[in-house]
């Protein structure tokens, strides 16, 4: 099977990591280019604040989230709760709630005669005064609605690990809490770190809650930078200052992983039954899920509904059905050209061994790890510079001149960089699960490429492609930051007409488009758990 | 001596109970075997006399102490209970010493130290103390466990199914070197097995569980 003649397959999916990587490259390139003099301004004057407040939201952020993802994941993995899988789904789901919408409730109801002011006055006491739109505010925002993150990937470490080893700790003379210090967490340190980095990635990624928060970022920067001051070098040096502070994370990230290969926990047949949990923790379980599920879910909901309520007779719903559309186009253009991508690489990468398709196995999923602005300024950089080279050819077929910066497809190629990763991985699995046998079997069978491809695999692949699609339409559907620099002019979806109304002082306007956001996502997210449920079983 | 009477537990899932008012006695430095089908409760049994399950009726008591009544459930932590598990359950993330002294960390460092090295000594894998347990072979592993439960002098050792991980060729030996550890420290041990060889070989008390019920209990005469 793995012929030396170079396959079709192989052409195409060198192609396809070709172009995810080529935007990269030129920003690289860029980089040897003569310092300009307002990036001097900027590393004296700015540098350090961005550099000091993006890594002081990861370690806040990144601290909270973890303290909070540990104990919810504990809790659901060890003891026997009423209604669990219900518990389970609400714990996972202000992960529908994009931060930034997040942030713009929480702006809402702490602002001079927001909710809680008009609150307070109702109940005729003084009211009091918080200033979220600061430091605090922004990782308490961030730490609600990206928890889910960390809490996903521990409890499925927690799920898998013997829990003989626990036991043997109690045998030894050890209480439960001091099991849980001196055995589980260190054990299960490489999967807490990695739920952390991906919450850190997250926090590095966004643009819309720091920018309302008024919190200079490397994000906001990059942002200002190009926009503002117009300085393409200054933005592209920015970005990868940023990368660099990326690039040290995944360090992080694959040391503790390499040691923590050490303990990885083996599949279990002995899992033993839930416990009924001490009456202390329950109560402290119950009262912190409540005040989290309050705080993340419950009154943001509810805040937006109300808000939504206010302004249906203002609000201009004319463009609604153009927005719509907008959004669940560009959404399902994305997830099918991620699709097909991650099937053709996926089947790439079977079918040959060999150091070139670990590395491209890398490259597909690098997008995910770099920030939207990085990827933002890579993709404008790459299309201009196609754009010029393709001159001639625009002046032959009458086209305007930056035909390609202009349209929509920009867009979508950054989209498809950014979220392949996230189809990829689970067609990947989808893949590695399914192994040879299945193909080889139709091959001896006097079957061709293309019949077992379609007759055999695709069909055996099924579930890993609904994961993917639906994964990745979500996460398409709640993107801002490559949305809003790259979009065509008078482009708008859901998530960008969010951010307008909210920076433009109109959240209640924008509450309904939050809400649509926030709808489609739950249903995804909520179909999903029920689809991977069913499928297990 | 260790006393179990009328000990009953129901898992929380189940209708039917998986131990039905099991009585059974074993005096001090004897070895009980414990053999039936699988599902039978034998290993369950275990877990309640580790503390790790609750009955819900009984009396459990260990060298006249009860660990275990309705109003009285010591936690596993303090009942002076070691345990043997089937997989040894050694923690990965530390080396030999770290797991031995895991268990007697409250001792002084000196003290500490001279556990350790006896222990060693006495499962024969001094000079081992540096290896982690994915660099043993799976026999040390047992060993090291064994050196492990054995450290902090637990009144009562308990063994799961001790010997079913292992080939058919290593399994006398590895009974005989593992028993003959037991007998030179001279504790209670009660060991549940599937294989009614290692209970003829190695037991003065053999019972038999099935569908959570005392089937048969013989005195045993060694080969």
């Amino acid at each position: 099977m793995k012929g030396r003649r170079i396959s079709p397959l192989h052409v195409i999916a060198s192609i396809i990591i070709m172009l995810i990587l080529l935007p990269s490259l030129m920003i690289v390139i860029r980089l040897f280019q003569p310092v300009t003099e307002s990036w001097i301004h900027i590393k004296t004057y700015l540098l350090k604040d961005y550099l000091i407040n993006s890594i002081t939201l990861i370690f806040l952020v990144g601290g909270v989230t973890c303290l909070l993802g540990i104990f919810f994941a504990w809790s659901l993995s060890r003891y026997k709760w009423k209604y669990t899988k219900t518990l389970e789904i609400l714990l996972f789901l202000p992960m529908a709630i994009p931060p930034y919408i997040g942030g713009y409730v929480y702006g809402g109801i702490f602002t001079s005669f927001g909710t809680l002011h008009r609150i307070m006055l109702t109940l005729g006491l003084k009211p009091i005064k918080i200033d979220i739109l600061s430091m605090g505010g922004a990782v308490f925002v961030f730490s609600l609605f990206l928890m889910p993150y960390v809490m996903l990937v521990t409890k499925g470490f927690f799920n898998r690990l013997p829990k003989n080893i626990e036991e043997s700790s109690r045998l030894l003379g050890k209480s439960r809490f001091q099991t849980f210090y001196k055995i589980i967490l260190p054990m299960s340190r490489g999967a807490i770190i990695g739920g952390v980095i991906l919450v850190a990635l997250e926090v590095l990624n966004d643009y819309g809650l720091v920018k309302y928060f008024g919190i200079p970022t490397f994000s906001t920067a990059i942002y200002t930078t190009w926009f503002g001051l117009s300085d393409v070098d200054g933005a592209i040096r920015l970005a990868s200052s940023l990368m660099i502070i990326v690039i040290i994370i995944l360090l992080v990230e694959q040391f503790f992983r390499g040691r923590g290969r050490l303990s990885q926990a083996k599949a279990v047949t002995d899992l033993g039954t839930k416990k009924v949990a001490p009456i202390g923790y329950k109560i402290l379980f119950y009262i912190v899920g409540t005040i989290y599920l309050l705080l993340s879910l419950i009154i943001p909901v509810a805040q937006l509904i109300h808000w939504s309520t206010l302004a249906k007779d203002t609000v201009v719903l004319r463009n609604l059905d153009k927005i719509l559309k907008n959004t669940l186009i560009t959404a399902i253009i994305v997830t099918i050209v991620i699709i097909m991508c991650s099937i053709i690489i996926g089947n790439f990468n079977r079918l040959h061994s060999g150091i070139i398709t670990k590395i491209y196995a890398r490259i597909v999923i690098v997008g995910y790890s770099i920030p939207a602005s990085i990827i933002a300024i890579a993709v404008l950089v790459f299309f201009i510079a196609a754009d010029r080279s393709l001159g001639g050819i625009y002046g032959f077929f009458g086209l305007k001149n930056l035909f390609l910066t202009s349209s929509v497809f920009m867009l979508i190629f950054a989209l498809t960089i950014r979220f392949m990763a996230i189809g990829y991985n689970s067609v990947e699995s989808g893949f590695s699960k399914m192994g040879l046998k299945y193909y080889e079997a139709s091959k001896l069978l006097g079957k061709g490429e293309w019949h077992t491809f379609t007759k055999v695999d695709l069909p055996i692949l099924k579930p890993a492609i609904i994961s993917a699609m639906i994964l990745t339409f979500v996460d398409v559907l709640k993107e801002l930051p490559l949305t809003l620099i790259l979009r065509p002019f008078n482009f708008d979806t859901l998530a960008t007409k969010v951010y307008t109304y909210a920076n433009d002082e109109m959240i209640h306007e924008g509450s309904i488009y939050a809400l649509m956001i926030i709808g489609v996502s739950t249903l995804a997210l909520v179909f999903l758990l029920g689809f991977r449920k069913e499928k297990a079983e | 001596m260790i006393e179990c009477k009328d000990i009953s537990f129901r898992y929380s899932n189940a209708i039917e109970p998986t131990l039905n008012k099991l009585s059974f006695s074993l005096h001090n430095g004897g070895v009980l075997a414990v053999v039936g089908p699988s599902g039978g409760g034998k290993s369950t049994l275990l877990r309640v006399i580790a503390g790790l399950e609750t009955p819900y009726e009984g009396t459990l008591s260990i060298n006249n102490k009860i660990v275990f009544n309705l109003n009285n459930n010591v936690k596993p932590e303090n009942r002076g209970i070691g345990m043997l598990f089937q997989d040894y359950a050694l923690f990965p993330h530390m080396n030999v010493k770290k797991n031995i002294e895991y268990g007697i960390d409250h001792l002084p460092k000196k003290e500490r130290k001279q556990r350790l090295d006896e222990v060693l000594e006495l499962v024969a894998l001094g000079g081992y103390e540096k290896r982690y347990p994915h660099e043993l072979s799976g026999g040390q592993q047992q060993r090291i466990a064994l050196a492990r439960a054995l450290a902090p002098k637990p009144k009562l050792l308990l063994l799961d199914e001790p010997f079913s991980n292992l080939d058919t060729h290593l399994l006398k030996k590895v009974r005989d070197d593992l028993f003959n550890i037991i007998r030179k420290t001279n504790i209670t041990t009660i060991m549940v097995t599937h294989n009614p060889e290692d209970a003829k070989a190695e037991a003065d008390k053999i019972i038999s569980i099935v569908d959570g019920r005392i089937d048969r209990e013989v005195m045993n005469e060694k080969d």
